[in-house]
């Protein structure tokens, strides 16, 4: 028995693994480019204007620095699979700034834009010591605003909230303080809306000469090729899917829109949908057995016919038709009446000072609609596959011998048919599994509750990559444990699944 | 004369299914008397397993349908029986076993405890007792280990010995008559001959009688004392199986006992039953 | 003693016939499949013909300057296509009439098997065919159709008219476009009076001012080729996958069993959630990615055909004949595998056409599209105006009852469980 649910647990890895990668790659088909966002913001050289002053120039380059924290922290600075930024040297950046540049502009082509931004934009402590090579070296005089301009971006590091709280105060006042003079002396290109010309900062020079004063100390230099790493280890591990399990791991993902560390804000919503979730399975099945039993031993009678016809009609029906109807019929208020049920959430606005009787009650009444339209669906099915199943069951060899035995009608059903269609019952009841999650969604979103499911819409519609895979990690371990469980019932069910076992 | 134990009397049986009804069996009357083992013999499609699942009413009664005739079990007719009065038949009079041993026992179920159910029903042994029983059982049919097999699952036995199981099932309550549809049929050569002998054996032993059913030549003269044939839902011929076998005389049983191949006995070509069929019609 | 019964005369069937044919007039004999088969051919009428129920335009105008067909002339025009599934159903209304036509004359010199495939190999040429002008850079097909003059016979130019001098016109029983919005005309109840065309709102409007009948006709064209659409891919990718895997055995099939169930375990909603949030919201993404997510049912059932048959003798057989794999594949054990997949896919259709709904009720439709599902979530939001509710939700409801009628049917006829 114990071989069985380890064998089971080994076999779930590789599923499971194989839907973090899945996860990871469609979140990676997000959005627009770092640079396109910074041109929409203004933050980025075409974009500023020259009459808004320092103060504007210097807001725009606040934006750039906030959207690339937030590539950062989401991992997305990194390739997906392997890095090879660590094998770069100054020649190459060198080669690529000037490629942007062909003819005084940036190219506009988006293939070329892109490789700049990963490139030189995000490739973050790595490329420091290389620019900085780049901007020493004379003979790239005509590269040596971008090269300025690229290594203040990837130079500045990003503080993270567990950072600020957890780093020594010295370390961190410096690494601000030096934040702060990168900003202070970015080279910004001016672009004069009317005229259309690009017209380079006038202090070019002189920030210039500061970067370089700053990192011609080999402390800084040192600093930054601790963080960037050796280029092999970095080749593997500075990922976005290595970081991505990382931080899985560590339960460190951060949504940016909802400035909430991701598992923080699962925590409080996973519970609900376990629990609707959870009744609603054990009402579908609590239902659906006696009911398939009941219909099958009186097939033919015009009862049995109702029944089915019923229960197909029922499966037919989607969900949120179903819900919708049940929302317009018994929860608003009309001008004749009050509504039957409420429309919104699991429990009233005087909830936390209710005594718990009444504070049960109103939770049942809360919590009525929503799961009967989530369980509707599995128990639908279930009931359909119970009376097909056992009826199947009926027409076998040892139902025949247990009659000629002499075993009553209920003994036959009872005893020894079901107890056969069980075992098919459970592995279709966790086959219906994954769909419950997915009318967790709708029936979450009808009522209004705070779950899971309208946590992951949520995510989806504001294209929030970290806690999107997140709640999707935490629905997916859910599934498989249910599945586990599955399995496991299957095994006490079937004696031919344990002796393979034992 | 002492009354017959099980008497077919002019027995139809008709299926009525949705697009058609099909007669199975149309008119048969044959006797099973007190300790005989009578065999029933036919092809496929014959009748003889519909009229052997009428004796305990197995059919599903509503595809299936009884217009005329009577199964008598010592004068009462099974036909009519309520279910009370059925169920003690089943079981705990007449015993049944079936052709396909693969499936014939619950695959959740313990064989020591589908043995016990059988004594459950019709005896009033407590478990300790029912579990004496059914290891007496075990041995008498010739199970080894019999304390193992009380408590392994039907899936870990081979198909011989669960035919054996199906055996001590039906022979659990000491039935007067056993039925046994094609019980070999589905096994091989060598654990044929040794159901049948075991078969022999617990007639003799329990002086029961026995319905036997095959297609199966060898086997009814190995076994039986009366044939019964069967064709197209009919009794074409009976009798003792000496005579019959001597001098048969329908051309269908002619044709039937010429079929078998002989060894020593050089042919071209084996006749079919239609060759004695059509000259002789 | 010996009996002689009568001689039972040999039953001889009048005709040979195949599995197909049987399961066939098994099928239709059913009460119940002649009439999902008639609400079946209903909607995809409905859907097909949908320019010609409602529509603004008159289907026929006879005015001095002579007789012209508007409605007829405007399913070419550019204006009255913006999606491709559009362009198709517009060609298959005049494609349909031939087509049926030419099956019934060609039933005696075609076998059926094969007229009906032709009928579905053109139809699906005439599909992709359709694809082809809304390929990005291709302009060269839709030049021809842009440069078509607007048509301005509708009833809105025949009702300025002075009554003397309006012309002869048929116009169609519901006299709205799907595409149009009337100025003030949101969310007005059923039975509404349109004052601009003399119209009346049959089934209110909806939300952004359109008709709600008329979306319920245009939006069976949406559910059926999504409907279509995703089923077809994923049946392609999953039969593949199941075939390679059931017939090759070893590792090929046990790596392509834990691709399979991956996608089993993941809950494919949040899947197409997800992708297509990250994506453009277009009708024909959502179809591809429910296509892409719904592979794994049909792999592991053909898989399990595949397994069962490459070990039986016929299968031996054609190997030893040294018939190369592909082709006893495909032309030797698939036939046999289709059954069950034909049932499968009819299920597959009813779910597709559900997920879509799901996800436009979500809010990841496609809102430029006149789909059921968008008027639903329009219906959730403006939670008072029940024919918002009604309407789309009948209509899937019908759709997919149909379909799991038909797909009920056809298991009880392919693999029959009455008969004893």
């Amino acid at each position: 028995m114990l071989a069985y649910v380890i064998r089971r647990l080994l076999l779930m890895i590789p599923t499971f693994l194989g839907i973090l990668i899945i996860n990871f790659v469609v979140l990676r088909l997000q959005g627009p480019t770092l640079v396109e966002q910074m041109q929409v913001s203004g933050g980025m050289g075409e974009g500023a204007t020259a009459g808004g002053g320092d103060r504007k120039v210097q807001g725009a380059a606040k934006d750039v620095e906030n959207y690339l924290d937030r590539f950062r922290r989401a991992g997305n600075d990194l390739p997906a699979i392997i890095n090879l930024r660590g094998f770069h040297d100054a020649g190459d950046y060198a080669g690529w700034l000037r490629d942007t540049i062909a003819n005084g502009r940036h190219k506009d082509t988006p293939s070329k834009r892109n490789r700049l931004e990963k490139e030189l934009w995000l490739a973050g402590p790595q490329a420091v010591v290389p620019l900085v090579a780049v901007l020493a070296d004379k003979a790239n005089v005509d590269i040596h605003i971008l090269a300025a301009q690229a290594l203040t971006y990837c130079a500045y590091i990003t503080l993270n909230p567990r950072d600020l709280s957890g780093m020594p105060s010295a370390e961190l006042q410096r690494i601000q303080q030096r934040n702060e003079t990168l900003r202070n002396n970015r080279i910004l290109h001016l672009n004069t809306r009317e005229a259309g010309v690009t017209v380079v900062d006038p202090k070019a020079a002189e920030k210039r000469a500061v970067l370089l004063a700053l990192f011609a100390e080999p402390q800084t230099q040192a600093e930054y090729a601790a963080r960037a790493g050796g280029a092999l280890s970095a080749m593997v591990f500075n990922t976005g899917f290595v970081d991505f399990m990382v931080k899985l791991a560590t339960l460190d993902l951060y949504s940016e829109s909802r400035k909430e560390y991701v598992f923080t804000v699962i925590a409080d919503r996973w519970s609900i949908t376990f629990w609707l979730n959870t009744i609603a399975i054990l009402i579908a099945w609590a239902v659906s057995i006696p009911l398939g039993i009941h219909s099958a031993r009186r097939i033919g009678t015009l009862e049995d016919r109702i029944t089915t016809t019923g229960l197909f009609l029922a499966w037919s029906m989607p969900a949120m038709f179903l819900g919708t109807l049940l929302l317009y019929h018994f929860c608003t208020d009309t001008a004749a009446s009050k509504a039957w049920f409420p429309n919104r959430g699991l429990s009233s606005d005087g909830a936390p000072w209710m005594p718990t009787g009444a504070y049960l009650l109103d939770l049942l009444w809360h919590a009525f609609l929503p799961l009967m339209v989530l369980s509707y669906a599995s128990f639908t099915a279930l009931s359909r596959y119970m009376r097909a199943n056992l009826l199947e069951q009926l027409d076998a060899d040892y139902v025949r011998t247990a009659r000629a035995k002499g075993c009553s009608d209920d003994t036959v059903v009872y005893g020894h048919a079901s107890r056969n269609s069980l075992i098919t019952m459970i592995t279709l009841g966790s086959g219906l599994l994954a769909e419950l999650f997915s009318g967790a969604l709708i029936v979450e979103l009808i009522f209004s509750i705070p779950g899971l499911g309208w946590l992951m819409l949520e995510a989806a519609v504001e294209r929030d990559a970290p806690l999107l895979m997140g709640s999707t990690v935490i629905s997916v371990s859910l599934l498989l444990v249910g599945i586990l469980i599955a399995d496991l019932l299957y095994a006490v069910a079937d004696p031919r699944i344990r002796s393979r076992y034992v | 004369m002492t009354e017959p134990l099980l008497q077919f009397d002019d027995l139809h049986v008709t299926f009525a299914l949705r697009e058609r009804k099909v007669d199975a069996v149309k008119g048969v009357s044959f006797t099973v008397n007190a300790g005989e083992v009578v065999a029933l013999v036919g092809e496929s499609g014959s009748g003889k397993s519909v009229s052997a699942m009428s004796c305990l009413r197995l059919l599903q009664e509503p595809p299936a349908t009884y217009p005329s005739g009577k199964i008598l079990w010592k004068g009462e007719n099974i036909l009519q029986m309520k279910a009370e009065r059925l169920r003690k038949l089943r079981g705990g009079e007449i015993g049944m076993i079936f052709q396909e041993p693969m499936t014939a026992l619950n695959p959740t179920w313990t064989c020591g405890a589908q043995v016990a159910e059988a004594l459950e029903l019709h005896t009033t042994l407590d478990a300790a007792g029912r579990k004496a029983r059914v290891i007496e059982l075990f041995n008498q049919v010739g199970i080894p280990q019999p304390q193992t097999r009380y408590d392994q699952y039907p899936h870990e036995l081979s198909g011989g010995m669960r035919q054996r199981i199906c055996i001590s099932i039906a022979l659990a309550c000491d039935p007067q008559l056993l039925i046994a549809d094609e019980p070999t049929t589905a096994l091989d050569v060598t654990i044929q001959a040794q159901i049948l002998d075991l078969i022999k054996r617990m007639q003799r032993e329990r002086g029961m009688a026995v319905l036997f059913i095959t297609h199966d030549l060898g086997v009814v003269a190995e076994i039986a004392d009366r044939v019964v044939l069967m064709r197209h839902g009919q009794v074409v011929e009976q009798g003792p199986v000496a005579e019959v076998y001597a001098n048969p005389q329908h051309p269908y049983t002619k044709g039937l006992l010429a079929c078998r191949p002989r060894l020593g006995v050089k042919r071209d070509r084996l006749p079919t039953v239609d060759d004695f069929m059509a000259s002789e019609a | 003693m010996s009996e002689q019964p009568e001689p039972v005369p040999p039953v001889q069937p009048a005709t040979l016939q195949s599995p197909a044919s049987l399961a066939w007039q098994r099928f239709i004999a059913r009460g119940s499949s002649r009439f999902g088969l008639v609400v079946m051919s209903v909607i995809v009428a409905l859907g097909i013909y949908a320019p010609f129920i409602s529509n603004e335009l008159a289907l026929v105008w006879w005015s001095k300057d002579g007789l012209s067909f508007p409605a007829f002339t405007d399913l070419f025009n550019r204006r009255s296509y913006e999606k491709p599934h559009d362009l198709f159903f517009n060609v298959a209304a005049l494609l349909l009439p031939p087509l049926l036509v030419g099956q019934w004359f060609l039933r005696q010199r075609i076998r059926t098997g094969r007229r009906i495939a032709g009928m579905f190999a053109l139809i699906i040429a005439v599909g992709l065919m359709c694809w082809t002008p809304f390929i990005p850079g291709k302009n060269g097909w839709t030049a021809i159709w842009d440069h078509r003059p607007f048509v301005e016979q509708n009833i809105q130019t025949w009702r300025e008219l002075p009554p003397e001098s309006r012309p002869l016109a048929v116009f169609a029983p519901v006299k709205h476009r799907f595409d149009a919005t009337y100025p003030g005309a949101v969310l007005q109840s059923p039975g509404t009076h349109n004052p601009l065309t003399g119209g009346t709102y049959w089934l209110g409007t909806d939300a952004g001012g359109h008709d709600v009948l008329t979306h319920l006709f245009f939006g069976a064209r949406i559910s059926l080729t999504v409907g279509l659409v995703a089923t077809g891919l994923a049946f392609f990718i999953g039969i593949i996958i199941g075939a390679v895997s059931g017939y090759f055995g070893g590792w090929i099939d046990i790596l392509l069993q834990r691709m399979v169930e991956i996608m089993m375990c993941f809950p494919t909603f949040i899947l197409i959630l997800t992708v297509v949030a990250m994506l453009d919201r277009d009708i024909f993404i959502i179809m591809i990615v429910i296509g892409l997510t719904g592979w794994a049912g049909v792999a592991r059932l053909v898989r399990g055909e595949f397994l069962s048959h490459s070990v039986r003798d016929y299968v031996v057989a054609a190997e030893a004949l040294g018939l190369p794999k592909w082709r006893i594949m495909f032309r030797h054990i698939m036939p046999n595998a289709i059954a069950p997949l034909i049932i499968s896919a009819t299920f597959a259709i009813a779910g597709s056409v559900g997920a879509e709904s799901g996800l436009a009720f979500v809010g990841l439709g496609d809102p430029t599209t006149p789909s059921w599902g968008v008027l639903m979530e329009q219906g959730r939001q403006n939670i008072r105006y029940p024919w918002l509710i009604y309407t789309p939700g009948l209509a899937i409801f019908i759709i997919v009852m149909t379909l799991n009628l038909l797909g009920n049917n056809l298991r009880e006829a392919i693999d029959p469980k009455n008969n004893r």
